[in-house]
């Protein structure tokens, strides 16, 4: 269920999450299953962005599951403003259909673009949080029209991708899906990470036509730098 | 037409911040026989590695390939011939950048807002964010918004538009300016910041502000400069300012006062207009390009002009969606207020006993008190 302040009529900043909740995601790493750290994560996102008032206000969030319980992805936390967005849960399980996530994401992106349109709410680009630890499992067909369908959306500017592969993410796969490179990451660094796209994104959301974003540096999590 | 043109560039504090120098940059050019005026201001992009020389080499050419389609005006009068040559001028800007730096041109982004004026009129040319206003005057000195090219930034609230771009043909717009212009005014994003308010000019500020630099011709570059660099300004927008003001002499020292002033009335009629779209400013100037001419410029550039209906009311719906809202909240409270006393009567069957009061009323209708009075005594 959408959670949108329609009255607040300052400009947004919406953001897609892509997150693996695969099987795969029960492996332990520093002694902690990568399914906690990721929801540990999601709960300092959470709080960071309660931290800066312009990100408050202007941040917008929506996640896409991949695997988990009932295996099909599906959109686990429709649109909501930063200021309504609270910790949600995920549980690992099952395969990881990546490629079959992507349209329901980028479906999910436009649907909120218009939506802001409607209610004569400005926005930036979207942007696109890919995270997963494994390799994709749908079909060839699905991940190849997938990858096509990204990269088409990142060609025509409606949307920004980032994909950031978790401890023994096959990178290789993952690179298909879109121009800008994979970053790897440890999964104990999604506390970092999450704070890290909290900042970036506050960022996003006060920047203008024309001016330079300095994103901060992405050292605290990324194994390569941006 | 006498012409004084003001023009300044100023470095912002997040640009010294930085380190990084003042990227925008302006040049003015008149025709041979000094009938047109061709000023062109642009903004070179923040993210750009070499923004402040993409601003002055596009400024400079762009200025010289302007002046040069004036004087063609007066020997052809207007036409789409206009449009060809202006996207020739920009073709040609980057055919030269090419040459000198290679073939990936964004490190050179600029953006660009443009007049070329005379007195029988001109046009603005626009790519990306800044503003152009041209103003007419009147004998009492007023100055009257007669047409205006707002930002063009595209879908996205922190993006704009260059020339550098692949699809820079999509985002070039011109519109045209009515004969005899009193004052036509170019700024880019931040100087626009501090002189306007969102894109309508602010009465007091703007109206001081093209005063004093009018009062003071020899001064005028300075103290715009200074106006631009004030604390006030600085505060609104810590941007790089660029600012080009174009006088028309001839008519302003008709005006009786010989001080111009901006009527707040003016200004919140053109804000409605402008809520529409650039059409009804098109459709305003008539002399030196009519609406029909206008039209077809956009079209054949790609400007994206709201000509028909649904735009008109899709452009009034996102303007005003707040009242609307409150239209339609205020609706259904009334609605629910009738059904409500609606029900209220049929639920207590109120109406047979109202009819009896109502019918009681009128069957006691022309019969004297006292009649009344003895025939409840009596029962």
């Amino acid at each position: 269920m959408a959670s949108i302040d329609f009255t607040n009529l300052t400009q947004r900043t919406p953001c897609a999450l892509i997150l693996d909740a695969s099987m795969s995601m029960n492996t332990l790493e520093g002694g902690r299953r990568r399914i906690d750290l990721l929801n540990e994560g999601i709960a300092a996102f959470s709080n960071a962005l309660k931290e800066d008032l312009v990100a408050l206000s202007r941040v917008q969030i929506a996640a896409i599951n991949v695997g988990g319980p009932l295996g099909t992805p599906r959109i686990f936390m429709d649109w909501t403003d930063a200021s309504e967005f609270g910790p949600f849960h995920m549980t690992a399980g099952q395969d990881t259909p990546l490629g079959a996530a992507v349209p329901i994401a980028l479906d999910a992106i436009e649907l909120q673009k218009n939506t802001l349109r409607q209610n004569g709410i400005s926005y930036t680009r979207p942007w696109l949080m890919v995270l997963t630890d494994g390799a994709p499992t749908d079909a060839a067909s699905v991940w190849q029209q997938a990858c096509a369908a990204l990269r088409a959306a990142e060609a025509d500017r409606k949307v920004e991708v980032f994909l950031v592969g978790v401890g023994q993410a096959d990178m290789l796969k993952l690179s298909e899906l879109a121009a800008r490179p994979p970053l790897a990451m440890s999964a104990v660094r999604f506390r970092e990470f999450f704070v890290w796209l909290s900042a970036s994104l506050g960022q996003i959301a006060r920047s203008v036509p024309g001016a330079r974003v300095d994103l901060p540096p992405n050292d605290p999590w990324a194994s390569v730098k941006l | 037409m006498s012409i004084l043109t003001v023009a300044a560039t100023v470095v912002g504090q997040s640009h010294l911040a930085r380190g990084a120098g003042c990227e925008d940059a302006f040049s003015i050019v008149k025709s041979e026989d000094g009938r047109w005026t061709s000023a062109v201001l642009c903004d070179g992009c923040g993210s750009s590695k070499h923004a402040a020389e993409g601003a002055r080499v596009t400024a400079h050419f762009l200025c010289q390939e302007l002046v040069k389609i004036g004087p063609r005006i007066d020997a052809d009068g207007p036409g789409e011939w206009v449009v060809d040559k202006v996207v020739t001028g920009i073709a040609s800007l980057r055919e030269a950048m090419r040459g000198a730096y290679g073939s990936d041109l964004r490190e050179y982004s600029a953006t660009v807002v443009a007049a070329l004026v005379s007195d029988r009129g001109g046009f603005m040319l626009h790519v990306g964010d800044g503003i152009v206003s041209a103003f007419s005057g009147t004998d009492d000195g007023q100055l009257k918004l007669s047409s205006q090219s707002n930002p063009k930034n595209g879908e996205y609230a922190n993006e704009t538009f260059y020339l550098t771009e692949p699809g820079w043909i999509r985002n070039v717009y011109i519109t045209p300016i009515a004969s005899n212009p009193a004052v036509v005014l170019l700024c880019t994003d931040g100087a626009q910041d501090v002189i306007y308010d969102g894109n309508s000019p602010v009465t007091q500020k703007a109206t001081e502000f093209l005063n004093i630099c009018l009062a003071n011709p020899s001064e005028g570059p300075h103290i715009l400069e200074k106006f631009l660099l004030s604390p006030i300004a600085a505060r609104r927008n810590n941007d790089d300012k660029g600012c080009i003001i174009i006088y028309n002499t001839s008519i302003l020292l008709k005006a009786a006062s010989g001080e111009l002033n901006i009527t707040a009335a003016d200004n919140i009629f053109e804000q409605k207009t402008q809520s529409f779209s650039d059409i009804h400013l098109i459709k305003s100037a008539s002399s030196a390009f009519n609406a029909v001419e206008a039209a077809r410029f956009h079209s054949i550039v790609g400007g994206r002009v709201g000509v028909g209906g649904a735009s008109l009311i899709r452009s009034y719906v996102r303007k005003n969606a707040h009242d609307i809202r409150l239209f339609i909240i205020l609706l259904t409270c009334f609605t629910v207020f009738i059904f409500s006393v609606y029900f209220i009567i049929e639920y207590f069957q109120l109406s047979s006993l109202l009819s009896l009061y109502f019918k009681g009323s009128q069957l006691t209708e022309g019969i004297p008190a006292e009649s009344i009075a003895n025939n409840r005594a009596a029962r």
